[in-house]
């Protein structure tokens, strides 16, 4: 039996019962990457103490206190800390940093003695949808080597999709852990903005990012998203259920699904998707959900409100990365030239036009034209999701508009940024939303995962989880 | 379009060397960038007072409490690129 395909709670149950240990588990997911990872370049690193993990989580496990993910080899993405391990954002300028201190969500998991087996590879700081801007290659999609895994969470989808873990951390900025899950074939969700803690996750947009778990069930996501929730006095921002209450849906009713049509017939969504976002309505209904068109009038403006937002936030968040405090140092003339070189030569292509769109908008005289309409605009979209979620528990909509690319085949940053126009929205109005395969375009010979996304009220996680569940038959 | 003058600008405000080439190409993306994200400014709509959730709020706390000195002094000096005993080491300011 290969024991590296188990979900979490199947993995969960023999780990209890004893019929496996977390040693041969942690083992068959090192298999894989021992044999998988050359080619598909997930693991940016994979760490030298896992045995020792194991070892501590098998005694918790044997002392009957195991908790939900004691034992799990979870991947976790590289923009997150644990104190004492190299993190890199998967750029130049942090190569060879070791973390000073541990994100919140990583001492929570470690804190049940889950096993991490390395960290993986992403977009540069989180700034792509491919891995392709990655300082340390592209990682491959598993379905067909010779395209992207999606990104910026692109490691951490692969290495569930290939079992080289069983679950893993990866951050949402504007898409990234929803839009890789699509490309690969898992679940992806984006929580609440706030529900669970950023302190230790390398800030991109710092309105807008947020931890997830990519997995391959809903109830993994479900697991893993239970396990990382909650208030954290180290994020002024985070938040809980006494701050504001997840909607409670009524046993007795049909959920309602809302379907923003309207957003379906702009260009660039691939055939494939039509297909299958149609056949997936239809699945829905036979499942016994209602299905309402319903319109969302400013929806269509997500992205142009996101691509102003986001880089005004990278901006100011990139400017940490000096040469001085921490991280690449180039030598230069003088203090002014330290800074310059450091950031020419340790940002990616990518990185640094993120930068410098963002100092644009937010520079005197095109500020009011760009981020404050893009601040007015946020608000008047957040205001017609909360109008929305009166009438209707969720919006669905496509993931992606097309499935994984070929590597090397968008050539323009705009072309590029077109992969995120379903899913920014959630981050630009903070509400959760998960990705969840709903089936494949066959593609020259080769399936490429699809995925449909959902949106419910802020905390509302319960909703896509059972919508979720539902769908996948769990 | 915007001009390379401008791009070169952008770049020394934002503390970042860009070659020749680059900047040429910045501009063009820079210009579909702009192009395309200039849609916001025909976003019309109603704003409703009454959202609390989701929208921004202050959260403040007394300054009290600081770690005992040197908690942390070890790790973060031993990613300072350049030192000198305990100290960060950067070029001469004034």
């Amino acid at each position: 039996m290969d024991i590296s395909n188990l979900t979490i709670k199947e993995a969960r149950e023999l780990l209890d019962k004893k019929e496996i240990s977390a040693k041969e588990l942690a083992e068959s997911c090192l298999k894989n990457v021992e044999e998988k990872n050359k080619e598909l370049n997930v693991f940016l690193e994979v760490y030298d103490d896992v045995l020792k993990q194991v070892e501590d989580a098998q005694k918790t496990i044997d002392k009957n206190e195991a908790r939900e993910l004691t034992g799990i080899p979870l991947a976790i993405k590289d923009n997150i800390l644990i104190k004492g391990r190299k993190v890199s954002a998967a750029s130049k300028i942090l190569e060879n940093y070791q973390a000073t201190y541990t994100a919140t969500v990583a001492q929570k998991l470690i804190n049940q003695n889950t096993v991490f087996i390395g960290r993986v590879n992403m977009d540069e700081f989180a700034m792509g949808g491919s891995t392709e801007s990655s300082a340390f290659g592209t990682t491959k999609n598993p379905h067909d080597t010779e395209r992207v895994a999606g990104g910026s969470s692109g490691g951490s989808a692969a290495a569930v999709a290939s079992n080289m873990a069983l679950g893993a951390l990866g951050s949402d900025t504007g898409g990234s852990v929803r839009e890789p899950a699509s490309f690969c074939g898992v679940v992806g969700l984006k929580p609440t903005y706030g529900s669970v803690s950023r302190y230790g996750l390398m800030a991109m947009g710092s309105s807008l990012d947020v931890i997830g778990p990519i997995s391959k069930t809903v109830t993994d996501a479900e697991i893993i998203f239970d396990a990382m929730k909650g208030r954290d006095k180290m994020d002024s921002t985070s938040i809980n259920e006494s701050i504001t209450a997840p909607k409670i849906l009524d046993k007795n009713a049909k959920i309602k699904i809302g379907v923003p049509y309207h957003v379906l017939e702009q260009d660039g969504i691939s055939e494939e998707v039509r297909k299958n976002f149609d056949e997936s309505i239809n699945k829905l209904k036979e499942l016994n959900f209602e299905i309402r068109d319903i319109k969302l009038p400013n929806i269509d403006k997500s992205l142009a409100v996101y691509y102003i937002v986001m880089p005004a936030e990278v901006s100011s968040n990139m400017a940490r990365y000096d040469g001085i405090k921490y991280g690449l140092s180039v030598d230069g003339e003088n203090l002014l030239d330290v800074y310059k070189k450091t950031r020419g030569d340790g940002f990616g292509e990518e990185v640094r036009r993120r930068i410098i769109l963002g100092t644009y908008v937010l520079s005197s005289g095109y500020y009011d034209a760009y981020y404050s309409k893009a601040m007015l605009a946020r608000e008047i979209i957040r205001s017609e999701f909360n109008k929305t979620f009166e009438e209707v528990d969720a919006v669905l909509t496509p993931t992606v508009p097309f499935p994984a690319w070929k590597i090397g085949e968008k050539k323009t940053p705009l072309e590029n940024y077109m992969a995120d126009i379903f899913t920014v929205t959630a981050n630009i109005v903070g509400v959760p939303a998960i990705s969840i395969p709903s089936g494949f375009a066959k593609i020259n010979g080769k399936d490429l995962p699809l995925g449909i996304q959902l949106m419910a009220p802020h905390m509302s996680e319960n909703i896509l989880f059972e919508i979720g569940k539902k769908f996948l038959n769990e | 379009m915007i001009s390379k003058e401008e791009i070169k600008k952008l770049a020394d405000l934002a503390r970042i060397d860009v070659k020749d080439e680059e900047i040429e190409n910045l501009r063009g993306e820079m210009d579909a960038i702009l192009g395309y994200v200039g849609q916001v400014k025909s976003v019309t709509g109603d704003l409703r007072e009454d959202v609390e959730i989701g929208s921004l709020r202050n959260v403040m706390r007394d300054d009290t409490d600081p770690a005992e000195p040197e908690t942390h002094s070890k790790e973060l000096i031993i990613e300072f690129p350049q030192k000198e005993g305990g100290y960060l080491k950067v070029k001469k300011i004034l």
